[in-house]
């Protein structure tokens, strides 16, 4: 691959490499968008009866994650081994206590079941499937994590990092379009 | 050059076995689950949904495509091109990098799958011979018609794949795709993909047509979670192979090969890649709502529950109509990437060409409703819908224009893949012409779900991909093998199969507009449609036959055929200055960019160069 | 190297602000929808300004743009 045409550099790959996870968002988000679509077709403009405080509760956890997710970075992009470590432990922890928030209490206090209506269909899913990708930011961070524990990035070449922290924000981004989805938006029905 | 290979080392062999470990350990856990939390032990549905998903994780592993990922996870490095470890024949079956080897494995897979669809397609035509029911029932008939499809539709994403993999890096100077590892694994999960679809049949099959509606679908036997399984794994493939696609042409073009210097099949590939990039997911979530029905009684689907089911046809269209264009646009592109090259003219219109097709593609997304005209949804959505669909004919106009100019006044010659060529446009053009009676609501309304459909969809499906797929099979084989084909078996492929489709299409559509219902096994014997029913199967049986004759030249020649000259065509694409078949690592030194890529006929033209070897100039007449 | 950890503070701060912004905004939609208001507007607004800014501040999406890296 020495005589490429193209110059393979470490920045090239990169590049290459960034936009590769950006069509890959971009293609999930087309999925995240069908069950957005889902809810205002099958809800309109009413929803559920949910536990207002925890709803505040969860998204204060994911926003916060991604604060330190953003914190780790910059740290690692700076030398600061310490502080992405840091950050990102505090990152996995509030992504589990997100998942704990939503399935381990959300979902046990909803007030329906799965199949009983299209309000337990619609909500199941979409916080299902959400709660899909947060396990497997929190699977892909804490490999990170490890091999960072390792010494294994460094400041110019931490392409991993980068990918989990821009994943993980993207599930984030994707929260902030559902919390009002299922919290606020619509007359309580 | 290769070493003996042992059978039981391949990553096929290997993939297959730890399928067979897996979906059992798949079931097991189910069944544990469900012990545990006190439901009774054995369900069949999840048991085989989680079963399968098991077991295609598993053949990933057993072919060998995820422990490179996994050494990376470990913290391992990966080297960007590992020595080829396999060489010889062995490497079509297993794991590989080289972006050439997989596009050869997804035409050869995409082949079988193909055979197997027109299989069916036999099966029940036979039986639509004569009315009443002579040798199938009425759910196998249906299983059948439903395999038919989306075993077809399995086939042509395999063969668009197997172009733009083979052609795209080659076109465009590159050495490989810009994700190899994801190249190889959007191959390999389509071979679990298809047994799942295969399987079916031997799990109660499914009544619903390739569609898969609900209601219907939420009551068909199990056979249809294995065809949703199947689905989703050859839709994940779709979308990985198309984002690497995109990836590939914007981040490594050789230098100079700026956008309007690309072949135009990159830009058809390029345009094919963002749909099914994007709108693929949209099929899956539309499936995955009605799995997650059968096996959690999540109310989607059922209005006794607030469901709605036009929100599956929405959901399931969005994608499915924008899939046709994944068929056809990368045919299309084939067409304008040949015609010239045997006509010896620049192809008209090259800018037009190109955006065209983003066109066609960014048109695809807004039309998807058209399919839903009688389905009850709300009324003033109908109009909209019909607009944008006949919209489509523009674009697409745009491309028959420049076939027809660039023909005009040209110096034709007539080999196999020219000739494909000319049936495609043909048949396209019968088919494009069909379209618009089907978008305008007043005639819709009359011919929705009438064979008259059919007949429309397998002239656009035959004009826009099987005969341009045909044509660059043809045209690239002296690359892909450095031999010839037999040309006069490929001629007699092409006058076999060119008029007996023109008879299966025509018979189609005629009995459709005399009202001959699709998806329907028997017919009242009064309304006279044995004789054209009769002949559509006659026509179609011809058709099988010359795709045989096509296999066995392909076979006999890949074998025995004469070697192949440097350029047989004449065709100015980078990919010919290369050697056949074409090294691993593809171009030697960069590639140069110096002229236009369609200037044939001006003399002394050069579009590409290699520095310090041949160049393809425009010859002195 | 003390350069570096200036640059990096700096980047803190940037994150830290955003972080407000967030709040803020989260914060207002909550209080917006538990007075009983149904401003589906306003929502979608607010959802695609803190959309905007995880976009821009956190996913750095214009380095898909940008020419070479710009760590130091």
């Amino acid at each position: 691959m020495t005589s490429n045409t193209v110059s393979e550099s470490y920045a090239h790959r990169l590049a290459t490499n960034r936009l590769g996870l950006w069509l890959f968002l971009l293609s999930d988000a087309f999925m995240f968008g069908g069950l957005f679509i889902t809810r205002v077709y099958l809800w309109g403009d009413t929803r559920p009866e949910l536990n207002q405080t925890l709803g505040l509760i969860v998204t204060s956890m994911l926003l916060i994650s991604s604060f330190f997710m953003n914190r780790a970075e910059t740290a690692m992009a700076h030398g600061d081994r310490k502080g992405f470590l840091r950050g990102t432990l505090v990152t996995i922890v509030l992504g589990i206590a997100f998942l704990a928030g939503v399935i381990g209490v959300e979902w046990q206090i909803a007030p329906f079941g799965v199949s009983e209506d299209a309000y337990g269909a619609v909500f199941f899913m979409m916080t299902g499937m959400h709660a899909f990708h947060v396990l497997t930011g929190v699977i892909f961070l804490l490999i990170v994590w490890n091999n960072a524990r390792r010494g294994r990035y460094s400041v110019e070449k931490h392409w991993a990092v980068e990918a989990a922290a821009v994943y993980w924000h993207f599930v984030d981004v994707v929260w902030i379009f559902f919390y009002p989805a299922l919290y606020l938006i619509g007359k309580v029905g | 050059m290769s070493k003996k290979t042992n059978f039981l080392s391949l990553g096929l062999v290997r993939g297959v076995f730890a399928m067979l470990v897996g979906m059992p350990l798949g079931m097991g856990l189910v069944t544990l689950i469900r012990l545990a939390v006190g439901l009774p032990a054995w369900n069949a549905e999840p048991a085989w949904v989680v079963g399968g998903l098991v077991g295609a994780v598993a053949f990933m592993i057993g072919v060998g495509s995820l422990s490179d990922w996994f050494k990376l996870a470990a913290g391992g490095e990966l080297p960007e091109h590992p020595a080829g470890a396999v060489n010889g024949w062995a490497r079509y079956f297993n794991f590989t990098l080289d972006h050439k080897v997989i596009g050869v494995q997804y035409g050869v897979l995409s082949l079988l799958m193909f055979s197997i669809a027109g299989l069916f397609a036999l099966i029940f035509r036979t039986e639509l011979v004569q009315t009443g029911l002579q040798y199938l029932n009425a759910d196998e008939f249906n299983t059948l018609i439903s395999l038919h499809g989306i075993v077809m539709i399995m086939a042509i994403l395999l063969g668009v794949a197997a172009m733009s993999n083979y052609l795209t890096p080659l076109m465009i100077g590159a050495n490989d795709m810009a994700f190899p590892r994801l190249n190889s694994f959007a191959f390999w999960i389509n071979v679990p993909s298809g047994i799942f679809l295969l399987s079916s049949l031997f799990l109660g099959g499914f009544d619903t047509g390739w569609t898969g509606y609900p209601p219907l679908s939420v009551r068909a036997p199990l056979g249809i979670q294995m065809f949703f399984l199947g689905v989703y794994l050859f839709g994940l493939s779709s979308i990985l192979g198309a984002l690497n696609i995109i990836v590939t042409v914007v981040r490594l073009r050789a230098p100079g090969m700026t956008f309007f210097r690309m072949p135009i099949f990159v830009w058809s590939a390029f345009a094919t890649a963002l749909i099914s990039a994007t709108a693929t997911q949209l099929i899956a979530l539309s499936f995955q709502m009605v799995m997650f029905q059968r096996l959690f009684g999540m109310g989607f689907f059922d209005p006794a529950r607030g469901g709605n089911v036009l929100l599956f046809q929405h959901l399931f269209w969005f994608y499915s109509h924008p899939a046709v264009y994944v068929f056809v646009l990368t045919g299309l592109g084939t067409i304008s990437e040949l015609l010239p090259v045997f006509v010896r003219k620049p192809l008209f219109g090259y800018r037009w060409v190109a955006v065209s097709s983003l066109g066609i593609a960014l048109i695809g997304f807004f039309v998807w409703a058209h399919h839903m005209f009688t389905s009850g949804m709300s009324e003033f959505l109908r109009v909209p819908f019909m607009y944008s669909t006949l919209l489509v004919a523009v674009p697409t106009g745009v491309k028959f224009f420049s076939w027809v100019a660039t023909m005009w006044r040209g110096k034709m010659s007539f080999e196999t893949p020219m000739l494909f060529v000319l049936g495609a446009i043909s048949i396209f053009l019968v088919g494009g012409l069909s379209g618009p009676p089907n978008a305008v609501v007043a005639t819709d309304l009359h011919l929705h779900d009438t064979y008259f459909i059919v007949g429309h969809f397998h002239a656009t499906m035959f004009g826009g991909f099987v005969f341009p797929f045909m044509a660059a099979v043809y045209f690239w084989f002296p690359k892909v093998t450095g031999r010839m084909f037999n040309e006069r078996l490929g001629k007699l492929h092409f006058w076999l199969m060119f008029p007996a489709f023109f008879v299966q299409s025509f018979g189609q559509m005629f009995i459709g507009l005399f009202g001959m219902r699709r998806r329907i096994a028997d017919y009242d014997p009064a309304l006279g449609f044995e004789q054209p029913n009769w002949l559509i199967t006659i026509a179609g049986m011809v058709i099988a036959l010359s795709v045989l004759i096509f296999f066995i030249n392909l076979v006999y020649s890949t074998k025995r055929g004469p070697v192949a000259v440097a350029n047989p065509w004449r065709s100015r694409s980078p990919e010919w200055l290369l050697p056949s078949p074409i090294p691993e690592h593809n171009y030697p030194q960069p590639l140069e960019i110096v002229g236009e890529p369609y200037d044939y006929g001006l003399v002394g033209s050069v579009f590409v160069r290699i520095p310090s070897t041949a160049v393809i100039e425009e010859p002195v007449k | 190297m003390n350069e570096m950890e200036k640059q990096k503070q700096e980047k803190y701060k940037i994150g830290l602000i955003v972080l407000g912004l967030l709040a803020l905004f989260t914060v207002g939609e909550f209080v917006i929808s538990v007075t009983g208001n149904n401003w589906v507007a306003v929502f979608v607004v607010i959802a695609l300004i803190k959309a905007f800014l995880v976009l821009r501040e956190y996913m750095h999406i214009g380095r898909l743009f940008g020419g070479p890296e710009e760590h130091p």
